[in-house]
C-alpha cells in the first residue's frame, strides 16, 4: 500500500507552509503579476533602495540567527539557533545548532538536506529538497535586501522607523496564500549600515516564527564546503568571533 | 481470553495463551510505569518511507487544562501539526498541514509519539511469552495494545493491533530519565519507520 508515502511526499512540500507558498505559491497569486514599480524606481519607499544599496558591494554574508516559534497551543516558545550563509548568486547553507541539529545546503546544483541522528550526520533522501531549495534561496534574497521576486505574490509596503530604518511588511496578494500566511515582516536596521536584523513570518493572529539575526558578517572567507557539507560545521562557526565583540566586521574598532 | 495477536504483520505469531494470574508480578509491572511528568519533552524525529527520509521536531506539553499539547515542526520553523489531547485521552486536532485526515495524524504519529504517556494501566492483563518475558496487554474491542517487558521487568516494546492486524510497534530505549532516550516506530500498515531522539525532557 502506498498511500502513506504519497501522502508523505505531498505533506513535505505543504509542511513548509510559510515559507514554501511564498516560492510555490506564485501560481496562486492570481491576476498578481504584474509587479508595481521596480524596486529602484523613485516611487518606491527609499528604506528599500537604501537596503539594496547597502547590500550590494558585498558578495558573501553569514549571519548568526535564533529563531522562536511561537504556538498558541504550547505555552511556551520554541528556540532554536543557528546560522546562515549566502553566497551570490544563490548559495546557502541553513544550518540549526541547537536544541536539535540539522542542515540544508544549496550550491547552486543540488540541494541537500541532513539530519544528525543517532550521533551522525545523515543525507536525507527529502522529497521536496528542491522546494527547500528555494525556501532557502528566498531567505539569502531577503538578507541581501531583493524583494524583486516577492512582488508577485505579495503587496510590499514599508513603515519607516524614526532612526532611519524601518519594517517591510509582504502581505500576500492571494487569498490561498493567505490562508498559510497573514503576512511577513522584515525588520531593518539603519545602523551601521542597512541590513535585515529580523523576520516575522505571521502564520495565523497568534502563532508566528521570528527569526532575529545576529553578528552578521560581510564577504567572509568562507570555509571549504559551506555549502555542500556538513563536515564544514565546525569551520562556519569558527568565523564567527565572540559574542562580546561589537562588530564581527570590524573586531578591532568598536562601533560608535 | 487467549491472545492469537501477531508480532508482524499479517503472519500469526505463537500465542500468548491464557492470561497469567500472577498478581504479584503483575502489580509490580503496573506500578513500575511511571507516566512522564516532565514541563516538556523535545524530539529529533526522523521519519523514513521507502527511500525517503523528512526530519522535524516534536514537541509534548502538558496543558494548562490538563492534558496534552502536542506539535511538530519543519527544520525551518513552519507548523506541521498541532494537537491538543484532553485529560479523557480524546484528540483535537488544532493545525493539521498535513493532506491526509485528522484521525490518520491522531491514530498514527501522535499516537506513537505519546506511547510513553499511555503506558500499562490497571485494566491490562498479564501473559507470559514463549521466551519467558512478560507482556501486559490491554484490549478493548478490536483494539489490543501490547506493553512488552524484559527479563527484569523494564517496559521495552509496545504492540498496537487491531484484531489479529499489527497496526504499529515501538521500542523504547530508556536511560534513567522520565522520557525515553530514543524510540523507534516501525508502521507496517503504512509502511514507515520513525526514529525519535530525546532532545529535552529531564
Amino acid at each position: 500500500m502506498a498511500r502513506l508515502p504519497h501522502c508523505i511526499s505531498l505533506c513535505w512540500r505543504t509542511a513548509c507552509v510559510w515559507l514554501l507558498v511564498i516560492v510555490v505559491g506564485a501560481g496562486l497569486a492570481k491576476g498578481s503579476d504584474k509587479p508595481k514599480e521596480p524596486i529602484d524606481s523613485p516611487q518606491q519607499p527609499p528604506l528599500l533602495r537604501l537596503l539594496r544599496e547597502s547590500r550590494t558591494p558585498h558578495q558573501a554574508f553569514a549571519t548568526r540567527f535564533l529563531q522562536r516559534k511561537h504556538l498558541a497551543i504550547l505555552d511556551a516558545d520554541l528556540e532554536s539557533e543557528g546560522m546562515i550563509f549566502f553566497r551570490r548568486p544563490g548559495s546557502v547553507r541553513y544550518e540549526i545548532l541547537s536544541p536539535v541539529r540539522s542542515l540544508m545546503t544549496y550550491d547552486g546544483k543540488k540541494v541537500r538536506c541532513y539530519a544528525f541522528s543517532e550521533g551522525q550526520w545523515k543525507l536525507l533522501n527529502n522529497p521536496a529538497a528542491t522546494a527547500i531549495g528555494q525556501v532557502l534561496r528566498q531567505i539569502g534574497h531577503w538578507i541581501q535586501g531583493d524583494f524583486e521576486a516577492d512582488r508577485k505574490m505579495f503587496d510590499l509596503t514599508v513603515v519607516p522607523a524614526e532612526d532611519g530604518g524601518g519594517c517591510i511588511h509582504l502581505t500576500p496578494r492571494s487569498e490561498a496564500l493567505a490562508k498559510y500566511l497573514q503576512r511577513v515582516e522584515i525588520y531593518v536596521e539603519k545602523a551601521p549600515d542597512y541590513r535585515v536584523t529580523r523576520v516575522l513570518l505571521r502564520e495565523s493572529d497568534v502563532d508566528l516564527t521570528e527569526m532575529r539575526f545576529r553578528q552578521e558578517l560581510r564577504n567572509p572567507a568562507l570555509p571549504e564546503g559551506t555549502f555542500s557539507s556538513p563536515e564544514a560545521s565546525g569551520a562556519c562557526q569558527a568565523i564567527f568571533p565572540a559574542e562580546s565583540n561589537c562588530d564581527p566586521n570590524n573586531p578591532e574598532k568598536p562601533k560608535s | 481470553m487467549c491472545l492469537l495477536v501477531a508480532g508482524c504483520g499479517c503472519a500469526s505469531q505463537p500465542p500468548l495463551g491464557a492470561p497469567i494470574e500472577d498478581a504479584a508480578r503483575w502489580a509490580t509491572l503496573v506500578q513500575a510505569y511511571r507516566r512522564p511528568e516532565v514541563p516538556r519533552a523535545v524530539f529529533r524525529t526522523v521519519i523514513r518511507w521507502g527511500s525517503r527520509e523528512i526530519s522535524l521536531t516534536e514537541v509534548v506539553q502538558p496543558a494548562p487544562q490538563g492534558g496534552l499539547s502536542v506539535a511538530g515542526v519543519t527544520d525551518i520553523g513552519s507548523t506541521l501539526y498541532a494537537a491538543r489531547i484532553d485529560p479523557e485521552g480524546q484528540g483535537h486536532v488544532v493545525t493539521n498541514a498535513l493532506p491526509f485526515s485528522n484521525r490518520w495524524l491522531l491514530d498514527g504519529l501522535v499516537a506513537e509519539l505519546l506511547v510513553p504517556w499511555n503506558g500499562p494501566d490497571e485494566t491490562c492483563r498479564l501473559y507470559q511469552s514463549p521466551d519467558g518475558t512478560w507482556t501486559l496487554v490491554r484490549a478493548l474491542g478490536r483494539d489490543i495494545r501490547m506493553f512488552l517487558f524484559d527479563e527484569s521487568g523494564n517496559w521495552h516494546g509496545f504492540r498496537r493491533f487491531s484484531g489479529s492486524h499489527l497496526c504499529s510497534r515501538a521500542s523504547l530505549e530508556w536511560d534513567d530519565e522520565p522520557v525515553p532516550k530514543t524510540m523507534r516506530v516501525d508502521n507496517p500498515d503504512k509502511h514507515y519507520r520513525v526514529v525519535r531522539e530525546r532532545v529535552d525532557g529531564r
